[in-house]
């Protein structure tokens, strides 16, 4: 059973609002309890069931009824201040002075007696952010830099408690667990605790994580908010991994959808819609969720992308009150049944070729993400199976722009296999990609 | 933000020189967004319609008193929360069976295969057993989960509009999710 203030730092940190070392005492706290990360997923659940609750409008206009009724009262008015002379004071004005002054000094002087008088074997009692510390390993987790994955990997080391110092950057993700191969040694599991293997070494406070194998954790952020701080972290946590799930809830998708469509391409990427995407738009059809897919950008790109999606997005709420799409949005792993649901929507049979082909490369696993060397060689070997779409049939698209694909998004009825080729078209015309590239999945989701 | 807060003290001003339309004005503004707080307060459509009416009503009355320190809007929600938190304490809770928004304010979806009746019915129901779980809250829970997760509130503007320190605030949110979570998992037990 977790201790209570355990369960107060984690319901903190579900409100968004913890300071940095108590989010680092969190980040602990959740990597060495299983029992933590449990519960920390139900609140979060919880948590993004009611940020999704449909808006619920007036079903009348107030405005009629309260101008109707204030009508029958005065207009409020600005009180004329009160004319009658204020009665003198009879005191001089040093005399507040003096008074102040006397405050402080007894003040002081109690308060110095107070500490003076304490037994040095009784300390005063810390608050809570305080007592998570020190209960807990002072721990940062820093990159890695010698890993050669280009993920990091996190290492953590004691540091001493020395009064004020700088805070490190608040870092909220853990590398996703990643199964190891059989035979390798002994793993942290989600599920199993390390927790007596730590216990068991001689420095049991200095946790050397290899691979930390722990859940990865959402990050939740303002859209319309993102200052500086909050876009160093936005960046920082989409460096850390190669494939990222980008959650938006909008207000209305036929009206986000064109917005997100502009900043798009404002940073070079075309949206290639599936048909029953371009008709739903078209319509418009209410209510419809969108998935996004593309592994042409980088984690840079997607973050300036969301950045000037927030821009955007809160320059029309300025505008006009309401106009404003987008609120919250969550960065996340993908979830195992999104990526059969979008690998099942983008066809299997053409990520795998249909029969053996000598010297063809190998098909690709549709239960791993597609990375880049992948992706080469679904197009390669997607080359020359049925009719490739030219560039023609894409008259709105540059030829230089990137792509991405959209589709509309029910995961609660069996995916409809994508356009082919369509699909192939996206395949066949990627583009050089900076470094860090990601595989993102997009997700616009309506909340009403 | 700073154009639209701008934009609402010029309408307080036209409003204390007896221009009533400028306070019609702030009503279309706020009331959608007031009234679905409300709303999820009290779970009962007329009640929401009556405090947030009243609240503008109590507004409008208090208006030469509005110091213009904080936002319009937060002002207003204050006034209504209170009423609303008020209101609810003086009701009995009790369980509904038959919940969720009404759908007379919602536009007709399509009726595409691909905006199927069961999709929109799952979803009405989770909604339905959120509003449920909600209402089983206290009014003083209610209320602070609502503006942290549906509003998207901070702590200082929430202890700013219920009048309470922020640390008041932290303890009603952590106990407030606790129950919920209970509640919501009652069922899968």
């Amino acid at each position: 059973m977790l201790p209570e203030d355990s369960i107060q730092l984690l319901t903190a940190y579900v409100d968004g609002e913890l300071g940095a070392k108590d989010e680092e005492a969190a980040l602990t706290l959740l990597r060495e309890s299983v029992e933590a990360r449990n519960l920390l997923h139900q609140l979060q659940q919880d948590a993004d069931a009611l940020r999704t609750l449909s808006r619920v409008g007036t079903p009348r206009d107030l405005a009629a009824d309260v101008l109707a009724k204030i009508n029958q009262t005065p207009a409020p008015s600005i009180r004329p201040r009160s004319t009658a002379p204020r009665p003198a004071t009879t005191w001089p004005l040093w005399t507040s002075f003096a008074a102040a002054a006397a405050v402080l000094l007894v003040v002081g002087t109690s308060s110095w007696l107070y500490v003076a008088s304490l037994p040095t074997n009784n300390p005063v009692p810390l608050p809570v952010a305080a007592v998570a510390e020190a209960s807990l390993p002072d721990v940062v987790m820093t990159p890695d830099t010698k890993s050669d994955k280009g993920t990091a990997t996190a290492k953590v080391e004691e540091r001493p408690i020395n009064g004020p110092e700088l805070m490190p950057e608040p870092r909220v993700l853990v590398k996703a667990a990643e199964p190891k191969p059989a035979g390798s040694g002994n793993t942290e599991v989600p599920g199993k605790t390390s927790q007596d293997e730590i216990l068991a070494s001689p420095a049991h406070n200095k946790l050397e994580l290899k691979e930390a194998k722990l859940p990865r954790l959402a990050l939740t952020l303002g859209l319309r908010d993102l200052d500086q701080e909050k876009h160093q972290r936005l960046r920082a946590e989409l460096r850390r991994e190669a494939s990222q799930r980008v959650d938006l809830p909008c207000v209305d998708g036929s009206l986000a959808f064109p917005r997100l469509q502009t900043v798009c391409r404002e940073q070079g990427i075309h949206l290639l819609l599936d048909e029953e995407a371009r008709k739903c738009l078209a319509i418009p059809v209410k209510g419809i969720n969108y998935l996004i897919y593309t592994d042409q950008v980088t984690a840079d790109e997607l973050g300036k992308l969301l950045a000037q999606l927030g821009q955007e997005d809160k320059k029309a709420e300025t505008q006009r009150r309401g106009s404003g799409q987008f609120n919250n949005f969550t960065i996340d792993a993908w979830k195992p049944t999104e990526q059969l649901w979008l690998t099942r929507s983008l066809g299997e049979d053409l990520m795998q070729p249909a029969r053996p082909q000598p010297a063809t490369p190998a098909g690709v696993d549709v239960r791993k993400p597609v990375s880049a060397g992948t992706s080469d060689q679904v197009a390669q070997t997607l080359k020359g199976q049925g009719t490739p779409r030219p560039a023609g049939d894409q008259p709105d698209w540059n030829g230089k722009d990137r792509l991405a694909l959209v589709l509309v998004y029910q995961p609660e009825r069996a995916p409809r296999p994508a356009n082919a080729p369509l699909v192939r078209f996206f395949f066949s015309n990627r583009k050089e990609v900076g470094p860090q590239p990601v595989q993102l999945m997009l997700i616009l989701r309506n909340q009403n | 933000m700073m154009s639209v807060a701008a934009d609402d003290h010029q309408l307080i001003a036209a409003c204390l020189q007896g221009r009533t339309e400028a306070f019609g004005e702030l009503v279309r503004r706020y009331q959608d967004r007031l009234y679905n707080t409300v709303y999820r307060m009290l779970d009962n459509a007329d009640d929401a319609q009556d405090v947030v009416q009243d609240a503008f009503l109590h507004a409008w009355q208090a208006l030469d008193r509005f110091q213009g320190n904080s936002l319009f809007f937060t002002w207003l929600y204050r006034i209504a929360m209170n009423s609303a938190i008020s209101l609810k304490r003086k009701q009995r809770v009790t369980l509904r069976l038959e919940g969720g928004p009404p759908d007379e304010d919602r536009e007709p979806r399509d009726p595409s295969d691909l905006s199927r009746p069961d999709h929109a019915m799952e979803k009405a129901e989770q909604e339905r057993q959120l509003q449920e779980a909600l209402n089983r809250l206290s009014p003083e829970h209610r209320a602070v989960l609502i503006m942290k997760d549906i509003e998207g509130q901070k702590y200082e503007t929430m202890a700013d509009i219920l009048q309470v320190p922020i640390g008041t605030i932290r303890s009603r949110l952590h106990r407030a999710r606790l129950e919920l979570r209970d509640l919501l998992r009652q069922n899968d037990v």
